[in-house]
Order: C-alpha cells, then structure tokens, then sequence
C-alpha cells in the first residue's frame, strides 16, 4: 500500500495547489499567477561568481550523493537541503521496506506488486532529491524555465525512430501522434511503423486530468494529475505473434518549486498503473492458444523547463519506466539481474515560437531507441 | 543545463544497458570440448562435455548429456595410450571406441563414484571416434527423468533432495534449469560438483542468472556450454542459456537447427529464466515481453512438447504458446511464500511417442 499512499498524498499535493484559472482570471491577473507556497528563494552569494557554483555542484555531485541537498546547504539553502535530505531519507526508507519485503517474500505473486511500486517510489525519490540538488545549484540563478501553464487542444507530432534491437530486424520508424483535448478530457491516438520490416504498433489514449491545466483554464504551473485508459496493438507479422495490452494508469507531475522556491523550473513525475496482455501467435497449420499475462506500470521521472513562453521554451525529462513490452522493453544487463528492471529514458521537448517544436528521445532497455520529430501545437489565442 | 551536459547524461545512459548480455557465453559455448594436447586434438560433437583436463595420454571430462561422441586426431609422435576420466556419467556408461571401421579395446576401470567413469584406450595414428554411450541409448521405451533448479543458497541442504531422487525407481538423470550456486564462483561450483558425489545419477544443467556473479562466469570451464541439444532415447532435450532474461542472436540460430531436428520426435526444452512469468505482474521472464513471445512461436512452431523453466522459487504448471510449460525452483534458495510449495523436484515420464505425466515430488 505504500506506493499507493505515496501516490495519494503526491496527488494530494497536486490537487492541494492553486487551481487552474479561467482565461478572464488569466487576464485579470496580469498574466502572472503566482504559486501559493514558495517562500522567496534566498540571496546568493554565488550568483556573481561561477567558481562558486562550480564548488556547489561539485558537491552536490560528489559529496552530495550520499547526503542530498549538500549542495543547497553550501549555497546558503538550510530549509532547501533539509527537505532534499528527508526526501532522501524517506527514498531509502522506502527501498529498504521494498527490498526486504521482496527478499523475505520471495518476491511473491501476492506481494510483488506493491512491494515492487514502493522500491520503485524510493528508488525514484532518492534519485529525484539528488538530482534536484545538482539541478538547483548547476542552473544559472534566474535561469530557470517557465512552466507551461496552457495545455493546448490540439497536438500533433510527427518523426522519426530507430530501434537497436537485436532481437528483431526492424530498425527504421515513422511514428506519428495526435492529441486531442476537450475540457478535462484527452485523446491520443499515435502509432509507430517500420519501414522496413512488418512491425507496427497502434495506441489509443484517453485521459482524464483531475488537476492542472486544461484548454482555457490556465493553471499556475505545470503540475497536474491525470487518469488514463489506453489500449495498444503491436503486430510482430515478421516473427508470427500479435501482443494487444489494455491498461490503466494514473501519472502526477508535480512542479518543485511548489516545494521550495529554489527548486524553481524543476518537476517530478511518476505514474503507477495496471495492464493485461494478450500475445496471439500466427504459426501456419497450428492452432495456438493465446497467452494472457498482466504487467506492472511504474514511472518516475525528473525533469526541467528551459526558456520562455512565446519565444522558446519546452523541457527535459530524465525517467525510468517500469514496462516491459513496447519497443525498449525492460533492461538487459550483465551478471544476476538482468530483465528485473523496466527502460531508462531521455525526453527532450522544444518550441521555437507559439507553436512549431521539436522532441528528441532516447530510452536504453533491452533495446535502443532514438528519434525526432516535428511538434506541431495549437496557438495560444 | 546545456547541450553538452544533456549529451553527457544521454551516454551515460545508453552505457547503462546492453543489448547482449549473453553474447560472450555463447561464443565461448562454441569452444566447449575442443582441445589440442602433445599433437592430438580432441573434439566433442556438439560440445557436450566440458574438456576440463587435457594432457598428454589423459584427459578428463564433464558430460552435459548421456551420450557422447569424440573425435581424435593422433599425429604420429603423440602418447598412444590414453586415459579418459569422464564425470557426470550415466552409472551404465560404455565406451566405444573405433579407428577407421576397426574397433579398438577398451579397458574400463572401476571408480568408487557410481557417476565417475574410467576408461583406457590405444589409439593409432590418425582419427579414430569415441563413443560414450549406454545400452539402452536408442530404446525408445518409456522411461523418466527428474527435474530440480535454483539451489543457490541451500547447497547445505540439497542432500535431501538428493536422496529423494535416488529413491525415485527409474530414474534416467536430472535435468536443471540453473542456480546451482549464489554466485557461480569457483568455490561454489566446486562445492556443488562435492555435492553431487552421492547423486546417483548424472545432472545435466544450464546455467542461471546467479552463475553469472563473477565475471567471467566460470561455468562453461567446468560444466560446460549454457546451450545445448542432444538426444536420448528418442526424445530430444534442448537446454538454453536464458541467464540473462534473453537468448543471444548466436542462441537463437543454434535454436533454429536443433528445432528443425527434433520436429518428428518428442522434444523437451529447458531454460532458467521462463520467457513469460506466470505472474506477470512480478516479471521474472524475459527483460523483452516481444522477445518472450517470439521465442514461444518458434517453439510451438517447432512442435515442443514440453517446456521446463526455474528462476521462480515455487512450483507453477501451466501453458505457454499450447505448450505445456512446467516452472519448478523448488532446489532451496529462498522460497515464494504463502504457496505452500517449498523445496520439491519433477520427475518426467517420458517415451519416444510422448510426455505421459509430469509429477511434482515435495521434498520437505
């Protein structure tokens, strides 16, 4: 239950910050909504002086992964580092639980399921304090980027994806992606094919955002907590087996500076969630039953915002997925535990102006996926 | 953050994973049972002994299957005499031995290891075959075998299991699916292979993910390749080296093969990690779900009979792709809890027109 809880009360938090605003509260506001919580982030006394910043990230890099928020301390942030420590503390409290839970049980069919979210949840909050850390004090003072707070009703995008695998010949993608929003509700078709094999795999989406902004309700940040259903059909015609997965997931972002004001332009997100998976198998001349299996979801991720609205803005997000299917799939290593983990990722999202953009991906699983492509959004009216 | 920051992150990253694992061992499977001593070279078909020593006039094996085919080549200079220690032999284990079409003799001396063989031989100049094989090697009669894996941390205690096995009446070997270790050093196999002495009869094993603790993992040095395929009275028995979560691309090829021939026979595949977790929500399969099932859809399209897996600390039976799949870590490490299952082993009854009965023997 711990991971739910953890859930719970991140969404919580989510649920528990300013509301989104109406456009005529946008306009009435001066366009500059402010988040409730943050107090003023303290004087530097580094801001003049890069050797300075350079000690501090020195630390949070060194030093400061084994104590998180060592960093913020030695830039002159007591309440930053102590909240960065207890977000460490409370990660490996929650690992440990996690751990010994799955050692003592024998990683069970009862048990595994909660036990491995909250390794999962501690695992990424022990990461997120450090990187935090690092972020906080490697990141130029004021040169944090806007968080968006529009969500725009229309979404496409276009690109390219190339898939290392070598497990399947398959190498070149195009995928495309649609996101359509109405209100609190979204829906996102998206598909990815081969161009030289026969492999495709088709994806529908649809969410429903219980906090953070929607189309003409702007919020104060990018933070938000969504429901989503989703339902994908991955042809595998090259290798004779269909996997068709329904799922449903909850995934919450949660924008840092709601936590302290030196945080600002960071967020976390994660996600938890349940699917069930049919592979079907096409061998001539046989008739083979399906197999059905369920699958875990988990995703943690750290991220940043970089540049301004209007001119250039989007971000960056560094996360850990817990799926073992798709094109990545799950982690592949050497020595005792090879397959246990989901991918690890790189998502990169640019706009030049209101509206065209760029992402860039990477994600490292038992296989390596890269791609760009061309972001195209609705105006900002 | 700038861009070279974001590029640093971004390799660091993709130097995290790697894609194949499993490719080192597979390549080093290929130099199984291969040797060249004093101007003879040794070869054994399909590497299905382990060559651990190789002098002069003496070698010593350890077999991965219950028959075995040598080939050696003498250059003239060579010691004729020879001395063939093989371990990990059926109790009733002959050997054959032929130059040309001409049989040789064959001295065999008693070892007080009923699983320890001794054989002496002459050989010529030239290549002669050497076959290790038993009497009833082609009978294609029903008979069984027994199943047991993932002992790892309980090798203390994995005499029980033995004995159990040796009272089970009919008993051809025991196949495994891995963990014979925690991990897989040279002391732990060794303590394993000391282990062994009161099994009656051979183990034939792949390795698991818990031999691979030390790297190189010394594994295939004293038990020999982690993918193989013999036959043994009519039924076919593939072992694959799924240590890692996957098959390697090399695997996959030998795979192929060894699917092509067994199709008209009864075919019995095990590996340590199963493709699919039963539960899937804890994922002990396959890293890829697309791998798993790709490699389910050539085993039913190569006509498998019966799947065998460890990995998984319990017993679970059930089907994978229509076939019948069997998962049993039942050797000791740690139990799965509240299934009531504990320590426990397989034993397999099996003839050349089929699998007639898988039964699960509770050890504890």
């Amino acid at each position: 239950m711990l991971p739910l809880l953890c859930i719970t009360a991140c969404s919580a938090a989510v649920a528990s910050g300013q509301p989104g605003l109406t456009d005529a509260e946008w306009q009435r506001d001066g366009g500059a909504p402010q988040t409730s919580e943050p107090a003023p982030e303290p004087d530097r006394s580094d801001e003049l002086d890069p050797a300075a910043r350079l000690r501090e990230v020195a630390i949070a890099v060194g030093p400061g992964v084994i104590v998180h928020g060592l960093g913020q301390h030695r830039a002159g942030r007591p309440e930053a580092a102590r909240k960065l420590l207890v977000a460490e503390a409370v990660g490996l409290g929650l690992t440990a639980v996690g751990l010994s839970g799955l050692a003592l049980t024998g990683a069970s069919r009862y048990t595994v399921a909660p036990l491995a979210l909250t390794t999962m949840a501690g695992v990424g909050l022990f990461a997120t304090s450090w990187l935090t850390d690092v972020y906080a004090v490697a990141r130029p003072a004021g040169s944090e980027g806007a968080a968006p707070r529009f969500a725009p009703r229309l979404v496409s995008e276009m690109g390219y994806r190339h898939v290392a695998d070598p497990q399947f010949p398959y190498r070149h993608f195009l995928m495309h992606r649609f996101e359509l929003r109405v209100g609190k509700l979204a829906l996102e078709p998206s598909g990815w094919f081969a161009l030289d094999e026969n492999n495709a795999r088709l994806r529908l989406a649809a969410r429903y955002r219980l906090a953070g902004a929607t189309p003409g309700r702007p919020c104060v940040d990018g933070t938000f907590w969504d429901l989503e259903l989703a339902g994908t059909h991955h042809r595998y015609d090259h290798d004779g087996f269909r996997i068709a997965t329904g799922e449903a997931s909850t995934r919450v972002r949660l924008d840092l500076a709601r936590r302290h004001a030196a945080f600002r332009g960071a967020f976390v997100q994660g996600g938890a969630g349940f699917a069930l998976q049919r592979t079907a198998y096409d061998v001539p001349a046989v008739s083979i039953p399906a197999d059905w299996s369920e699958m875990l979801l988990g995703e943690l991720g750290f991220g940043f915002y970089f540049g301004e609205p209007a001119r250039y803005d989007g971000e960056v997000r560094l996360f850990y997925d817990h799926r073992h299917d798709g094109y990545a799939a799950g982690m592949l290593m050497p020595g005792l535990g090879s397959g246990v983990i989901g991918h690890l990722g790189l998502d990169a999202v640019g706009f030049f102006g209101e509206q065209l953009g760029l992402r860039a991906e990477a994600q490292v699983g038992a296989a390596v996926v890269t791609g760009l492509s061309l972001v195209v959004r609705e105006r900002r009216h | 953050m700038d861009g070279r920051t974001l590029g640093a992150w971004a390799a660091a990253m993709l130097a995290l994973g790697c894609t194949r694992p499993a490719e080192e061992r597979a390549r080093r499977d290929l130099e199984i049972g291969q040797a060249d001593v004093a101007g003879t070279s040794v070869t054994v078909e399909g590497g299905l002994a382990a060559i651990r020593r190789a002098a002069p006039g003496e070698l010593l094996l350890w077999q991965s299957a219950p028959v075995t085919r040598l080939r050696i080549v003498r250059a003239a200079g060579a010691p004729d005499d020879w001395t063939l220690e093989v371990r990990n032999a059926l109790p009733d284990l002959q050997l054959e031995a032929e130059h040309g079409s001409a049989p040789l003799t064959v001295t065999a001396v008693d070892r007080p290891i009923v699983t320890h063989k001794e054989f002496r031989v002459r050989l010529p100049a030239g290549e002669s075959t050497l076959s290790l094989t038993t009497p009833d090697a082609a009978e294609p009669s029903a008979w069984r075998f027994a199943v047991m894996s993932d002992v790892q941390e309980a090798i203390g205690e994995v005499q029980d299991i033995y004995q159990k096995v040796n009272a089970e009446p009919g008993v051809r070997f025991l196949l495994g699916a891995g963990d014979l270790t925690q991990q897989g050093s040279v002391s732990e196999l060794s303590r394993f292979e000391l282990e062994l002495r009161s099994l009656q009869v051979p183990y034939y094993t792949t390795l698991g993910n818990h031999e691979l603790g030390n790297t190189p993992p010394p594994y295939q040095d004293l038990y020999g390749r982690g993918s193989f395929s013999f036959v043994f009275r009519e039924v076919r028995f593939t072992l694959l080296d799924s240590a890692s979560a996957t098959l390697d691309p090399l695997v996959y090829g030998w795979l192929e093969g060894w699917l092509a021939q067994g199709k008209g026979s009864v075919h019995v595949v095990a590996m340590h990690v199963p493709p699919l977790d039963p539960s899937g929500l804890r994922n002990g399969g396959f890293g890829s779900r697309a791998e798993a099932a790709k490699l389910l859809s050539r085993l039913a399209q190569g006509s498998v009979d019966l799947t065998l897996y460890g990995h998984i600390h319990s017993y679970y039976g059930f089907e994978n792709a229509g076939i019948p799949a069997h998962v049993s870590g039942g050797g000791g490490a740690i139990p799965e809890r509240f299934d009531d299952m504990g320590r426990h082993f397989l034993v397999v009854d099996v003839a050349a027109s089929g699998v007639s009965a898988v039964r699960v023997v509770r050890v504890d």
